[in-house]
C-alpha cells in the first residue's frame, strides 16, 4: 500500500511540474511569433550630453525601408522607421527629429493638430516654429502618453506635418526605394524618473485605399512596428 | 508477397477514410485554394487578404470533411438512390473497427460521445493554459510576458475556447453517450448528422489556432464591431469561420437531440417519467437552436465588412455598431443557459443518486427548467445598459432579469429538499455538486447587482463582470461538469477514477477559485477595467493575490489530468452499477455494447423511486419485454419508426 | 419540510422519539450566522467599497451595501442547509438502504415563490427608482462636458466655455451638476468615471449621455475605458480633478476658454 501511494505521489508531482512546463513552452512558443507585435530591438536616443538626448526617426508611406522581408499587406503599412521602441535617460531633455516622407491624410479630430506638452509649446517644422498645423495637412501625430497613474504622467503631442502631394516622388533614394523631399520636424521634452510610457499615431493613415473610420485607424496603426510603440526612460 | 500486399491495402483501409486523410486533404485543399485566391487578386489593388483567407479556410473544411469520408454517403446510397444495408450501418457504426473507430466519420452515439469527450477536455486544458497566461500577465503592473496585442488574442482565444468547451461540456459527451441509453433507444434519430456535428467542430479548431500565426484579433471573445471591422491582421477571419463552423455545428446536434427525444422514447418512457437530465440537455438544445443563428448571421455580417467591404457596422457608412450587439447578445445570454441547463440538470441527477432519494419536488423543477429557458431568451439588454441603445427598454430588461431569479431559487430549493433527510454517501460527484451551488449562489447573487441599473452603472465593463461569470460559468457550470464526469466516467470508460485525487482536485480547485474570483470581485469593486493587459498600480495587490491562486487552480487540473491518465491506463475496472443509480444505463452492462439493449425496455416509473415502502428488484419497474419479431442484432433500430 | 410536509410511505407512523428537530436547529443556525454576516458586512463595506465622489455614486455603493446585506441571508440559507445535510445525514460508504421520500408541500412552494417574488419586486422597486431619481429629477442647466473617445486616449471640450484640455487632466467644480457627451471617432470604448458613478459606451457617429452627476468631494480620479478598442485599450486613461469653483474658473482660462 505505501509503495503504491509513494508511486503516485511521485507521479502527481512530475505531472505537475511537466503542466508548468507546458505552460512555459506555451509562453514562448507565443513569443517567437512575430506576427503579434514583438519588437526585440531597441533604438536607443543619442546622448548629446549629461543631461540631453536625441532620438533621431522617419516616417515613410510604405514599409519597403524597414520592414522589407514583409509580404501583403504589411509591405504597403505606412510605418516609423527604424523602430518603435524607443529608450531615452531619466531626467533629461529629449530633442526629437522626426524625417517625414509621407503626404498627408485629414485628422478627424482637431485636438491633434495642436502641439501639446512640448518645451516651448511649439515643435520645429523645416526650422519654422509651428503650434498647430491645417488639420488636411497633418501626416502623421507622434503622441506619447502615460500609463494608466503613471508616477510620472507625460502627454506630449505633434502633429507631423505631411509632404505636399504635387512634391516630385523621387527626390530622394533609400535603400533602393524612391521618396519625395521630407519635412524635418523636431521638438522636445522633459524626462523624469524611470517609467515606460507608450506613444502611437492619432492621424488616420492606416486604409491603403483612403476609406472612412474605423478603417483609417486600421492596420499599421494597432501594430507595433508601425504606426505604435513604447517609449522607455530609463538609464543607459 | 500476397501478405505484404494484403498489409499494405489493410493499412490503407485504415487510413481511409479516417481523420488522417482528413488532415492531409483537407490541408492541400487549403493550399490549392489559397493558391488559386491569391491569383485571382486584381492586379492593381492591394490584395484583399481577408478574401484569401477566408477561401482558403472554406477549402480546408471542403476537403477535410471529403477526406475524412463524410460524403461517400452521398455516393453509396444518395446517387444510387438506395438505403444502407444492415451491414453498412453497422460498419459506419463502427463494429469491428477496434480504436480506429474514434477516429473516423463513426456514427455510435456513444463514440461520437467519447469523441466530444475528449475534444472538451482538450479545449479546457488549452483554455485553462490561456487563463494561466492571463494571470501571468496580470500578476504586475507594466507589461512583462507578452506585448498588448498578444495579451488582448490570448484574452480572445481563452474566451472562445472555454465558451466553446461549455456549451458542448454536458450535452457533447454525455448528451451523446448517455442521453440515448436513458431513454431507452438504440441510437440518435440521427447518427450521421451526429458524426456531422462532431467533425464540423473539429475541423473549427485548426481554423481557430491559426489565428495566432496571422496575427491574432483585438477584440476579445465578444469580437464587436467595429473593432472586428478594423482590417488589422486576418486573424480575425479566422474567428468569424470558427465561430459559424461551430454554430452549425450546434444547430446540426440541437436537432438531432429533440428529434432523438421526441421519437425515439422506448415504451413506456412518458415525457413525464423522463429523467431530469434528458429534460434539461433538451430545453438547452432548443434554447440553442433560437439563439446561435443570430450568433451565425453576425459573424457573416462581419465577414460581409471585411471581405465584401459591407458596412453593416460601420457608423460613417451608414451602419451602427448596436446592431452588432444586440445580435451578438441575443445569442449571448441565452448562450449561459445553454451552459447551466445540462449541468444543472447532470446535478440534480446526481444529487438524488447520493442521497438514495426521490428528487424533492421534481415536476417543480421540470418547471423551473423550462421557466429559465422561457424568460432567458427576453433578457438580453442587460448587457446593453450603458451602450446608449433604447435606454427605455431598460425597465423591462431589468424586470425580465430579476424574474430569472425565482425559477433558480425553485432549483436550489429541489435540491436543498434532495440534501435533507437523504442517506447521503459523499463521493466526488457528490462534492462537486455541492460546490456549484455554493458557487452558484454567490454567482447569482452578484448576477442581481449587474442587472439592476443603478449598480451597473458602476460595475459594467469591469473585473465584477469577469467575476461574476466566471462565478457562474466556471464555478458552477464547470464544476457541475466535473460532477458530471466523475459520475459517467465508469460507465463510459470502464474503469474508476482514483477517489483520493478526486478529493484532492475538488479542494484544490475550488479553493484556488474562491481565491482568484473573490480577489477579482474587489478589484470589480473599486473599478478595475476588463480586458487590462496593463493593470494600474492601485489594483495591483488583488490581482496579485488572484494569480497566485490562480497557480492552485492549475495544480488542480493538473491533478486531474493525472487521475484521468492514470485511470484510463490502469485504473481499477468499474462495475455496470457503480453508484446505484436508477436510470436506464445502469442498467446496461459496462462497456456498453453496440446498440446498447438486448432487449428494448418497458417502463413503468421514473427513476426517483427511491424508499418505497415494497422491495426494489433489479432495475425497479423495468419490466424488459421481448420486441416481436425483427432480427435485433442485425438492425441498428428495431423500432417501427426507423432513424435516418 | 417539517415532520407534517412528509406524504411519504411512512403508513403515517410517527417518527421515532429520539429525532433531534432538524429544521429547528438548522433555522437557528441559520438566522445567527446570517446576523452575524451583517453586522461583519456592516462594519467592513465603508474599507472595501472605493469612496465616493458624488451623489450618484454614494447612492449606487450605499445600494451595493443593502443588496449585499440582503443578499447575505439567502447565501447562507444555501450554506447552512447544505452544510448541515452533509454533516448530520452523511453515511459512510455506499448506503445499504434508502433514505424516505420527501414531497413538497404546496404552501411550501406557494411561501418560497412569495419569498422570492417579494425579494425580486423589492429589488426592481429600489432599481427603479434609482433609475428615475437619477433622470427624472435631473439639474437643468447641467455642466457640459464633450468627450471624444479615439483609440487611444480621451479628448474632452467645455462647449460653454470654448476651452479643451491640455494633456490628460480635466477640472471640474465641485457641487456643480455635470453631464458628458461622449461619442467616438473609430470604435467602441467605454467611458467610465468609478469615483462620480457615471459610465456610457462611446459609440461612433452617435453621441451618448452619461446621467447629471454632482461631484460632492474635492480630489484626483481616474477616467477609464471599458470596452476593449484594440492594442492600448489598457493605456486609455484620463484624470479628473474635482476643485473648488474659483479654481475651476482659473483653469478654464489657462485652457484657452472664457469664463
Amino acid at each position: 500500500m505505501k509503495q503504491r501511494s509513494s508511486v503516485s505521489i511521485i507521479g502527481i508531482v512530475v505531472t505537475i511540474i511537466l503542466g508548468f512546463a507546458v505552460i512555459a513552452g506555451i509562453w514562448l512558443g507565443l513569443r517567437s511569433v512575430g506576427s503579434l507585435g514583438y519588437e526585440t530591438n531597441v533604438l536607443q536616443a543619442q546622448k548629446t550630453g549629461p543631461n540631453s538626448a536625441t532620438l533621431t526617426i522617419s516616417t515613410f508611406p510604405d514599409s519597403h525601408v524597414c520592414h522589407s522581408t514583409e509580404g501583403e499587406p504589411q509591405i504597403d503599412w505606412v510605418s516609423y522607421c527604424p523602430l518603435t521602441s524607443f529608450e531615452v535617460p531619466p531626467n533629461s531633455t529629449i530633442t526629437v527629429v522626426i524625417q517625414n516622407y509621407d503626404t498627408a491624410t485629414t485628422l478627424v479630430n482637431d485636438y491633434f493638430r495642436q502641439v501639446h506638452g512640448t518645451i516651448g509649446g511649439v515643435e520645429m517644422v523645416n526650422n519654422k516654429p509651428l503650434s498647430q498645423v491645417d488639420v488636411s495637412n497633418v501626416s502623421h501625430t507622434f503622441t506619447l502618453q502615460s500609463t494608466p497613474e503613471s508616477s510620472q504622467p507625460i502627454f506630449v503631442s505633434v502633429p507631423v506635418v505631411g509632404v505636399p502631394d504635387d512634391a516630385p516622388a523621387n527626390a530622394v533614394t533609400i535603400a533602393g526605394n524612391s521618396y519625395p523631399k521630407p519635412n524635418i520636424i523636431s521638438f522636445q521634452f522633459h524626462t523624469g524618473a524611470p517609467e515606460t510610457y507608450i506613444w502611437h499615431c492619432y492621424d488616420p493613415c492606416g486604409d491603403t485605399l483612403a476609406r472612412k473610420p474605423p478603417y483609417g485607424f486600421s492596420g499599421p496603426m494597432s501594430t507595433t512596428g508601425y504606426m505604435s510603440g513604447t517609449l522607455q526612460v530609463a538609464s543607459y | 508477397m500476397i501478405q505484404v500486399q494484403a498489409r499494405r491495402s489493410n493499412l490503407l483501409n485504415q487510413l481511409f477514410p479516417s481523420v488522417i486523410s482528413g488532415l492531409v486533404l483537407g490541408v492541400i485543399g487549403a493550399v490549392v485554394i489559397n493558391i488559386i485566391a491569391t491569383h485571382l487578386q486584381l492586379a492593381d489593388q492591394p490584395a484583399n487578404t481577408d478574401a484569401i483567407v477566408v477561401a482558403t479556410y472554406v477549402g480546408w473544411v471542403i476537403f477535410f470533411f471529403v477526406g475524412i469520408g463524410a460524403f461517400n454517403g452521398v455516393w453509396k446510397w444518395g446517387f444510387a438512390r438506395r438505403d444502407a444495408t444492415s451491414a453498412e450501418e453497422l460498419a459506419i457504426a463502427g463494429h469491428g473497427q477496434g480504436l480506429w473507430r474514434y477516429f473516423r466519420y463513426t456514427t455510435d452515439h456513444k463514440v461520437v460521445g467519447m469523441q466530444y469527450l475528449a475534444t472538451t477536455l482538450v479545449l479546457f486544458f488549452l483554455g485553462s493554459m490561456g487563463a494561466f497566461m492571463i494571470r501571468l500577465e496580470q500578476a504586475v503592473p507594466g507589461a512583462i510576458f507578452f506585448t498588448p496585442s498578444t495579451y488582448n488574442t490570448i484574452v480572445g482565444m481563452h474566451g472562445i475556447m472555454m465558451i466553446v468547451a461549455t456549451i458542448i461540456m454536458v450535452s457533447g459527451p454525455f448528451g451523446n453517450f448517455v442521453l440515448p441509453i436513458m431513454i431507452g433507444a438504440r441510437d440518435m434519430a440521427f447518427p450521421r448528422l451526429n458524426a456531422l456535428s462532431y467533425w464540423l467542430l473539429f475541423a473549427a479548431i485548426p481554423v481557430f489556432l491559426s489565428t495566432l500565426f496571422i496575427g491574432g484579433f483585438p477584440t476579445g471573445w465578444t469580437g464587436y464591431a467595429p473593432l472586428s471591422d478594423q482590417i488589422l491582421t486576418p486573424g480575425m477571419d479566422a474567428y468569424c469561420i470558427t465561430i459559424i463552423l461551430f454554430g452549425i455545428s450546434t444547430t446540426v446536434a440541437a436537432m438531432n437531440i429533440v428529434t432523438t427525444v421526441l421519437v425515439l422514447r422506448t415504451k413506456g418512457m412518458t415525457l413525464a417519467r423522463l429523467p431530469i437530465f434528458v429534460w434539461g440537455v433538451v430545453l438547452s438544445v432548443i434554447l440553442g437552436l433560437t439563439a446561435f443563428p443570430s450568433f451565425i448571421v453576425s459573424q457573416m455580417m462581419v465577414l460581409g465588412d471585411r471581405v465584401f467591404h459591407t458596412s453593416f457596422f460601420i457608423a460613417s457608412y451608414g451602419g451602427s455598431n448596436w446592431l452588432y450587439e444586440h445580435l451578438f447578445w441575443f445569442m449571448g445570454h441565452p448562450e449561459v443557459y445553454v451552459v447551466a441547463l445540462p449541468a444543472m440538470a447532470a446535478a440534480a441527477e446526481i444529487t438524488a443518486v447520493f442521497s438514495r432519494k426521490t428528487i424533492f419536488g421534481r415536476r417543480m423543477l421540470v418547471g423551473s427548467l423550462i421557466t429559465i429557458c422561457l424568460l432567458s431568451v427576453l433578457v438580453w439588454g442587460h448587457h446593453l445598459y450603458t451602450s446608449g441603445s433604447n435606454t427605455a427598454l431598460d425597465g423591462p430588461y431589468m424586470l425580465d432579469t430579476e424574474l430569472i431569479s425565482i425559477p433558480t431559487g425553485f432549483f436550489f430549493l429541489a435540491l436543498i429538499g434532495t440534501f435533507w433527510r437523504g442517506k447521503i454517501w459523499v463521493t466526488v460527484p457528490l462534492l462537486f455538486v455541492v460546490g456549484m451551488l455554493v458557487n452558484f449562489v454567490i454567482g447569482g447573487i452578484t448576477g442581481i447587482y449587474l442587472a439592476d441599473l443603478p449598480t451597473d452603472e458602476i460595475l459594467h465593463g469591469g473585473m465584477f463582470v469577469t467575476a461574476h461569470f466566471h462565478f457562474t460559468l466556471v464555478g458552477s457550470m464547470v464544476v457541475g461538469f466535473f460532477a458530471a464526469f466523475y459520475f459517467w466516467f465508469p460507465k463510459m470508460l470502464g474503469r474508476r477514477l482514483n477517489h483520493s485525487l478526486g478529493v484532492l482536485h475538488f479542494w484544490l480547485f475550488e479553493i484556488g477559485f474562491l481565491g482568484t474570483f473573490i480577489a477579482l470581485f474587489y478589484a470589480g469593486l473599486q473599478g478595475e477595467p476588463r480586458w487590462s493587459a496593463n493593470v494600474a498600480p492601485s489594483y495591483a495587490t488583488a490581482n496579485l493575490i488572484a494569480s497566485l491562486f490562480a497557480i492552485v487552480i492549475a495544480v488542480s487540473v493538473f491533478t486531474l489530468v493525472y487521475n484521468v491518465v492514470t485511470s484510463v491506463a490502469r485504473g481499477e475496472l468499474a462495475s455496470a452499477d457503480e453508484w446505484g443509480g436508477k436510470t436506464l444505463e445502469w442498467t446496461v452492462p459496462t462497456p456498453v455494447p453496440l446498440e446498447n439493449f438486448a432487449e428494448l425496455p418497458v417502463i413503468t416509473s421514473t427513476p426517483y423511486e427511491y424508499g418505497l415502502a415494497e422491495p426494489a428488484d433489479e432495475g425497479f419497474g423495468l419490466d424488459a419485454v421481448e420486441v416481436p419479431a425483427q432480427e435485433v442484432s442485425a438492425q441498428p433500430q428495431s423500432q417501427p419508426e426507423s432513424g435516418a | 419540510m417539517s415532520e407534517a410536509n412528509i406524504e411519504g410511505n411512512t403508513g403515517g407512523a410517527a417518527p421515532t422519539r429520539k429525532e433531534p428537530d432538524h429544521i429547528r436547529r438548522v433555522l437557528t443556525i441559520w438566522v445567527v450566522l446570517s446576523i452575524v454576516g451583517i453586522v461583519i458586512w456592516v462594519i467592513v463595506s465603508p474599507y472595501i467599497l472605493p469612496p465616493s465622489a458624488s451623489d450618484i455614486d454614494s447612492a449606487a455603493n450605499f445600494t451595493l451595501v443593502v443588496f449585499t446585506g440582503l443578499s447575505i441571508p439567502v447565501a447562507m440559507f444555501v450554506f447552512v442547509f447544505l452544510g448541515y445535510s452533509l454533516f448530520v445525514f452523511r453515511v459512510k460508504g455506499r448506503p445499504t438502504e434508502d433514505a424516505i421520500p420527501l414531497k413538497p408541500r404546496p404552501g411550501l412552494q406557494i411561501g418560497w415563490m412569495g419569498v422570492t417574488g417579494a425579494l425580486c419586486l423589492f429589488l426592481l422597486i429600489w432599481g427603479l427608482s434609482a433609475f428615475y431619481q437619477q433622470t427624472a429629477s435631473a439639474a437643468v442647466s447641467p455642466l457640459v462636458v464633450k468627450v471624444t473617445g479615439q483609440q487611444w486616449a480621451w479628448t474632452f471640450n467645455y462647449p460653454q466655455y470654448g476651452a479643451s484640455s491640455q494633456g490628460q487632466l480635466i477640472e471640474l467644480p465641485v457641487n456643480r451638476p455635470v453631464e458628458f457627451d461622449v461619442t467616438s471617432e473609430d470604435v467602441l470604448h467605454g467611458f467610465a468615471i468609478r469615483a462620480l458613478g457615471v459610465r456610457v459606451d462611446a459609440n461612433p457617429g452617435e453621441v451618448t449621455t452619461t446621467p447629471i452627476t454632482t461631484p460632492t468631494q474635492i480630489g484626483q480620479y481616474s477616467v477609464a475605458c471599458v470596452e476593449l478598442c484594440g492594442l492600448y485599450h489598457s493605456y486609455m486613461w484620463s484624470t479628473v480633478k474635482v476643485v473648488s469653483a474659483s479654481d475651476f474658473s482659473s483653469w478654464i482660462i489657462s485652457q484657452g476658454g472664457h469664463p
